[in-house]
């Protein structure tokens, strides 16, 4: 199979941004990742997108192409939750390997902080929604301090477990221009948050974003004659739990995440292990989040991953360092796609005061839904 | 709560369906009622038109008697699901699994203490009329 690559990588502005139209921020990173990819429009012969949750459109793919003034080949509107950033790299390395299409660009924005009540075409149906909101449920934390009230009970994890991974992410956060909350965050202050939805504090959430960030994906051998700085995909999993993100009450409770397998997959297609990875930027919606990969992942054993992070592994002197850019938690949320942007960031050696020292293998997770759907990249620069 | 804005923007009520009228309908009988598979016999939740064990579409409604334990719970402090949940905070949202059928069930558990809320806590169903036309289960320490 042609090895792909990734050749370009763009970032709308972030944050709260009342009045920018999703369609709006998903340009301006398609553009900025055209830009850096170094080609032109007419070269972009596949164009994936993930189609919106609020102002749900119609041919969400196409329209992104026509507002680019591309005349692609291929297209197609992914959703997989927060998993949809790296099962678009996936279908776009599909794409290339097929010889469907040459130069692939993967485009995302939102605009859910400021835009979420307006419901002017509705909002996407989340699963089995009947026996969820009658309750109170709320979608994505809810269903998380459920999981992490569980491994909580199974393995003795602790709120200051978890509060430990809030707080290394916001160093790494309080040392990046491109983060939203970049004031230092301390476990003692973490440890006075508000619970919000108990065992969850107010730092181990998540929140919802404005902004975009895109793509552009070839093949390997033609990024080496043409563009600047190609970063290599070596690896690609992807799994399914069989559960719907909306009915979560077997999820929450299953304590092993389809990050194991999606995990698995990704580290034989590479041929490396656990242990070769140097950075890893794991899909954060919450804290736990976060802790039940490094479990999945192998990064440490089941039921070990609160006793990691209290090791330190986790932050800039870490042995793991994991999300270097703040993740979702403190830089932006933007459904996985940041998490893509900081690892070519580190793998070109241009993440500033962030950078890993070194870095030349990173490990990528999205996540969808509640424990659904777990995708998994892995990016080198060496030879693995 | 601005920053964490969610789906759910008051007390959403389920809008019963081709699969799911016959649950509600009997929540309002005040009878906790569960597929069955007629032809493996498997137990599933939510209503769904086909098992997911052998892909049978017949099946029949079976009456759980609705006791089990919980299996995790959390509970919200905020207003995070709307400002129509203000009057009830805090309260506990519980993954229920039920001795008879073994399915899980999300629900909430009533009760005065909050506090008094574990893993292992067991529980029977009750159902708390919301209007003339939906009860919704809930659960009651046993």
């Amino acid at each position: 199979m042609t090895p792909v690559a990734i050749v370009g990588i763009g970032e709308s502005r972030v944050g709260r941004l009342r009045g920018l139209s999703a369609l709006r921020l998903t340009l301006e990173a398609a553009r900025a990742a055209i830009q850096d990819a170094g080609v032109t429009g007419s070269a972009i012969d596949g164009v994936l997108t993930r189609n919106l949750d609020m102002d749900v459109t119609y041919m969400h793919s196409q329209l992104v192409a026509k507002h680019l003034g591309l005349k692609p080949r291929f297209t197609t509107d992914m959703n997989l939750g927060g998993a949809t950033a790296i099962a678009m790299l996936e279908q776009a390395a599909l794409l290339i390997t097929t010889g469907m299409c040459r130069l692939v660009l993967c485009a995302y924005g939102e605009n859910r902080r400021t835009s979420w009540a307006v419901a002017r075409h509705g909002r996407i149906k989340m699963g089995n929604e009947d026996f969820e909101e009658c309750y109170g449920l709320t979608w994505g934390m809810g269903p998380h301090a459920l999981a992490a009230q569980r491994h909580m009970y199974m393995f003795g994890t602790t709120s200051r477990q978890l509060g430990m991974i809030a707080v290394a992410q916001r160093r790494y956060a309080s040392q990046n221009p491109n983060a939203d909350l970049r004031t230092p965050l301390s476990l003692e202050e973490y440890e006075r948050s508000p619970l919000l939805i108990a065992p969850l504090r107010k730092y181990d959430l998540a929140y919802l974003f404005d902004g975009g960030a895109a793509i552009v994906v070839a093949a390997l051998p033609w990024a080496r004659d043409h563009t600047a700085r190609p970063v290599p995909i070596v690896g690609l999993g992807q799994a399914h739990s069989g559960e719907h993100i909306g009915y979560c009450a077997n999820m929450v409770t299953a304590i092993t995440t389809p990050a194991r397998q999606s995990g698995e997959e990704a580290f034989r297609s590479a041929d490396i292990g656990p242990q070769d990875i140097d950075v890893a930027l794991l899909y954060d919606d919450t804290t736990y989040g976060v802790l039940v990969q490094l479990e999945d992942y192998g990064f440490c054993p089941k039921g070990e991953g609160g006793g990691f992070v209290e090791a330190g592994h986790l932050g800039p002197e870490g042995a793991l360092p994991v999300n270097s850019h703040g993740g979702n938690l403190s830089q932006a949320h933007l459904d996985g796609m940041s998490h893509i942007v900081e690892a070519v960031h580190q793998l070109r050696g241009i993440a500033g005061l962030c950078q890993v020292p070194g870095a030349a293998v990173a490990l990528v997770s999205g996540f969808g839904g509640v424990f659904a759907t777990s995708a998994t990249v892995i990016l080198a620069t060496i030879d693995c | 709560m601005e920053m964490w804005k969610c789906h759910t923007r008051g007390q959403q009520l389920p809008i019963p369906d081709e699969d799911s009228q016959i649950f509600w309908e009997g929540c309002r009988r005040r009878r906790l009622l569960i597929q069955q598979c007629d032809s493996c016999g498997a137990f599933r939740f939510p209503p769904s038109p086909l098992c997911q064990v052998c892909l049978g579409s017949l099946t029949t409604w079976q009456e759980d008697p609705g006791q089990g334990e919980i299996v995790t719970f959390c509970v919200y402090h905020t207003e995070i699901a709307g400002p129509a949940w203000r009057p009830y905070l805090p309260y506990t949202v519980v993954v229920v699994q039920l001795w008879y059928s073994g399915i899980k069930m999300l629900s909430n558990l009533v009760c005065d203490d909050f506090l008094l809320v574990h893993i292992g806590l067991k529980v029977r169903v009750g159902f708390e009329a919301v209007n003339e036309r939906f009860a919704l289960p809930k659960f009651f320490p046993l």
